[in-house]
């Protein structure tokens, strides 16, 4: 499905507020999925498979002084938080001991305008975001592993490139179609005698 | 682009939020030489733009389709029109129909014929429809079943229409939808908004509905001619001038205004400052007062030509008329010779009703043009919001009960005070404001009940210690990560909220709807119900051949028989 990000962004957050996530998240998560997909990485296939995570605050981190540490994680919560916590500058280390899409990480930090933002997994880097620019390792396809975020400098190979043709895989698309539905209310009679163009003259 | 960012705001003398951003007060707007198609106007007279006739491929009844080509920055874009007989059971003006008479394009460029083919097949569709990037907006229209074809008639029979019908209904047809930025796949505006042409917001609508006017005018020509070329005229040029293009508008418009409020800040921060400018001139010259004497006769005349059967705003308009007849005779040249001459007539209406508060503030921009319109370059929204993680609670809170006094001053444990919810409907995707207590579906109510969000806020950071950091509070509470961005996004853009209760039973969307239509440059505003109205844009603008002077871009609330 050849779509216009506009249109994908706006999707996405109707299929999120379909699923009942909160409002908030649902601005962040469409507007990173949105942007990875302008830069042609699959974030929407991604974030299909992370709708299913179970939806609840964050109850599990460990704390130390220099670091914070989110147990099994969702990027739809933990890695929002990981996101604002890098920003805050706290920490000098964010760990995940299992994340499900490092991909849409890496769209929360775009989004966010973070530089300096290194995303590693067992000390490679699959991740980085600097001055509105990305890095991502395209090969690494892995889901639910033990990431680690650093503030630290790197020089990637290659930025991904910003691509202005979206295409969205069809099932993908269909499926959020349906999820968006969800948040819909049949309408009533009353509303309907009352919106636009109802009243006394319907045709002008 | 905003003010923060250039150093121009001036906060001196300017209205507070607390003041303009009510409801009641933004519901009695007026257009303003800021206002949209204003812009687009002067920005089409810059340009000596010119609109062409590219294809007119019609019948003897007016369908087929045509393309109508205008330049602009040494770009070309068209308007691709297909016009259709429209079966009478098919007719219908409101957002939730099918099919219509005429559907539009604005394209980028001059359209090739495989993409004349294409759209042919896709635009008569419109939502159901599939678009490429090289589709600008998309829109649709129908004739005004009360005025079109008595046109025609009258003008194949060599005469004009009767002056007071065309005062009445003021357009030959009427929009029901103009879709921009990416929908069903036209281009995303980010792609578009660095253009000098479309970044003040909401330009490519604007040009769209110009060329719409346009063609609803050549339209009438042509059927008329088909009719009877020998005896066939032309519509009198100031009749074609007085004639613009109906819209009905709805909810669809309100929620635009609480999920753009940057956007909206960045509105109210231009007129504010626009006014403020004017108000320190401490004199202006004779033309400037001969010109403000002369929009005083004009506004009069433009509230006694408008006419609408909605009671509070029948009120409005016959109250605004008194004072404004005793206005008039308190300014004349002498009270415009003196100090600080814009400030003097703007007191002079602290007293008297919104509208006419706000129909004197409009009036006194209109002769502002050096100091008024390099300030739209200011109205669109490079930032947006943003989470500001790192702040602490205690900052949090006290910008709550700094900038949010006013959300206080609402008992949400009273029924009245929820009684309404936004939602969106099932049947045409379109926003709807339903009753709680009534209708069934609250529990996916739309996230526009704000002033319930901040106070909700308020509650749970006193569950906090003041020390830690909105991050940390966020990571407990997901749930208030949208309305913590919009509370923070409020100390730089005061003018972001409404502050108004979007959900209480005294709620009238129709205010919204007046506020962002004046915004586009609309007039004469007839409700038809607290949550549409009618409106009529361009009525007055130049024609397609008159936009190449500056002088032409004098048609604030111009009425039809008038040289003022």
């Amino acid at each position: 499905m050849k779509c216009s990000i506009t249109e994908l962004k706006s999707l996405i957050y109707n299929s999120c507020l379909g699923l009942k996530f909160e409002v908030g998240v649902c601005e962040e998560i469409s507007e990173a999925v949105s942007c990875l997909e302008g830069y042609k990485l699959k974030a929407s296939i991604e974030l299909n498979k992370s709708f299913h995570c179970p939806k609840s605050a964050i109850k599990k981190i460990r704390v130390s002084n220099k670091s914070i540490c989110f147990g099994h994680s969702r990027v739809m919560y933990e890695g929002i938080s990981s996101v604002d916590y890098f920003r805050t500058g706290i920490y000098e280390e964010i760990l995940f001991e299992k994340l499900d899409s490092p991909m849409i990480l890496i769209g929360l930090g775009l989004i966010n305008g973070v530089n300096n933002f290194q995303i590693t997994h067992s000390s490679n880097v699959i991740g980085y975001v600097d001055q509105g620019n990305f890095f991502w390792d395209i090969n690494f396809q892995n889901r639910d592993i033990e990431i680690t975020i650093k503030k630290k400098k790197y020089t990637p190979s290659s930025f991904n490139i910003y691509s202005e043709a979206i295409d969205i895989d069809d099932k993908i698309w269909k499926k959020f179609e349906l999820l968006s539905c969800q948040r819909l209310v049949p309408q009533s009679k009353l509303s309907r005698n009352e919106g636009a163009g109802a009243g006394y003259i319907d045709n002008d | 682009m905003t003010l923060r960012e250039t150093n121009t705001f001036d906060f001196k003398s300017i209205r507070a939020p607390s003041e303009v951003m009510r409801l009641e007060h933004m519901g009695c707007c007026f257009p303003t030489r800021l206002s949209f198609m204003r812009i687009l106007i002067r920005k089409l007279i810059d340009n000596k733009s010119n609109i062409k006739t590219h294809i007119w491929d019609m019948d003897q009844n007016g369908f087929g389709h045509a393309v109508l080509t205008v330049e602009l920055d040494s770009k070309t874009f068209s308007l691709i029109a297909f016009s259709n007989e429209l079966e009478q059971s098919m007719r219908t003006d409101r957002v939730i129909a099918s099919a219509w008479d005429a559907s539009f394009a604005l394209f980028d460029g001059i359209p090739s014929n495989s993409d004349i083919d294409r759209l042919k097949n896709q635009l008569p569709l419109q939502e159901a429809g599939r678009y490429s990037k090289s589709e600008i907006v998309i829109s649709r229209a129908n004739k005004s079943v009360r005025i079109f074809n008595s046109i025609v008639d009258c003008l194949s029979r060599g005469l004009q229409p009767p002056e007071e019908l065309i005062n009445r209904i003021g357009y030959l047809m009427r929009t029901t939808a103009v879709y921009g930025n990416g929908k069903f796949g036209i281009c995303d505006r980010n792609e578009i908004k660095s253009s000098p042409i479309f970044s003040p917001p909401f330009q490519a609508e604007m040009l769209t509905v110009y060329l719409i006017r346009h063609f609803s005018i050549e339209l009438v020509h042509h059927i008329a001619k088909k009719i009877n070329s020998k005896k066939f005229v032309f519509l009198d040029k100031k009749i074609q001038r007085h004639i613009g293009i109906g819209n009905a508008t709805g909810l669809g418009m309100a929620p635009f205004l609480i999920n753009h409020p940057v956007l909206l800040n960045n509105w109210l921060m231009v007129k504010e400052t626009a006014l403020s400018r004017m108000l320190e001139k401490k004199t202006i010259n004779k033309i400037d007062k001969n010109k403000v004497i002369s929009l005083l006769n004009r506004a009069l005349n433009h509230l006694k030509e408008w006419i609408t059967d909605d009671r509070r705003q029948k009120n409005r308009i016959s109250r605004t008329i008194k004072e404004w007849i005793i206005l008039k005779t308190e300014i004349d040249i002498n009270t415009l010779s003196k100090l600080y001459p814009l400030q003097i007539i703007f007191d002079l209406t602290k007293n008297n009703s919104i509208e006419c508060q706000e129909l004197m503030i409009s009036l006194i921009l209109e002769i502002g043009s050096n100091e008024v319109d390099g300030l739209e370059n200011c109205l669109e929204s490079s930032l947006g919001v943003k989470l500001a993680p790192e702040m602490k609670l205690n900052e949090l809170k006290n910008i709550i009960e700094s900038n949010f006094r006013w959300v206080f001053d609402i008992n949400f444990e009273l029924k009245a005070s929820n009684s309404k919810f936004w939602y969106v409907s099932e049947e045409k995707l379109e926003p709807r404001l339903g009753n709680r207590f009534i209708e069934k579906g609250s529990e996916l109510e739309q996230p526009l009940d704000i002033a319930k969000q901040i106070q909700n806020l308020h509650k749970d950071i006193n569950n906090f210690s003041s020390e830690i950091c909105v991050a940390e509070f966020l990571m407990k509470h997901p749930y208030h990560r949208y309305i913590v961005k919009r509370v923070q996004t409020n100390v730089w853009a005061p003018y972001s909220e409404i502050q108004s209760n979007l959900i209480g039973e005294n709620c009238l969307p129709i205010d919204m709807l007046r506020f962002k239509l004046s915004f586009f440059g609309a007039s004469k505003f007839d409700p038809k119900s607290d949550k549409w109205t009618r409106v009529n844009l361009y009525q007055g603008a130049p024609l397609g051949d008159e936009i190449d002077s500056l002088e032409n871009d004098d048609w604030w609330l111009k009425p039809m028989n008038s040289n003022i």
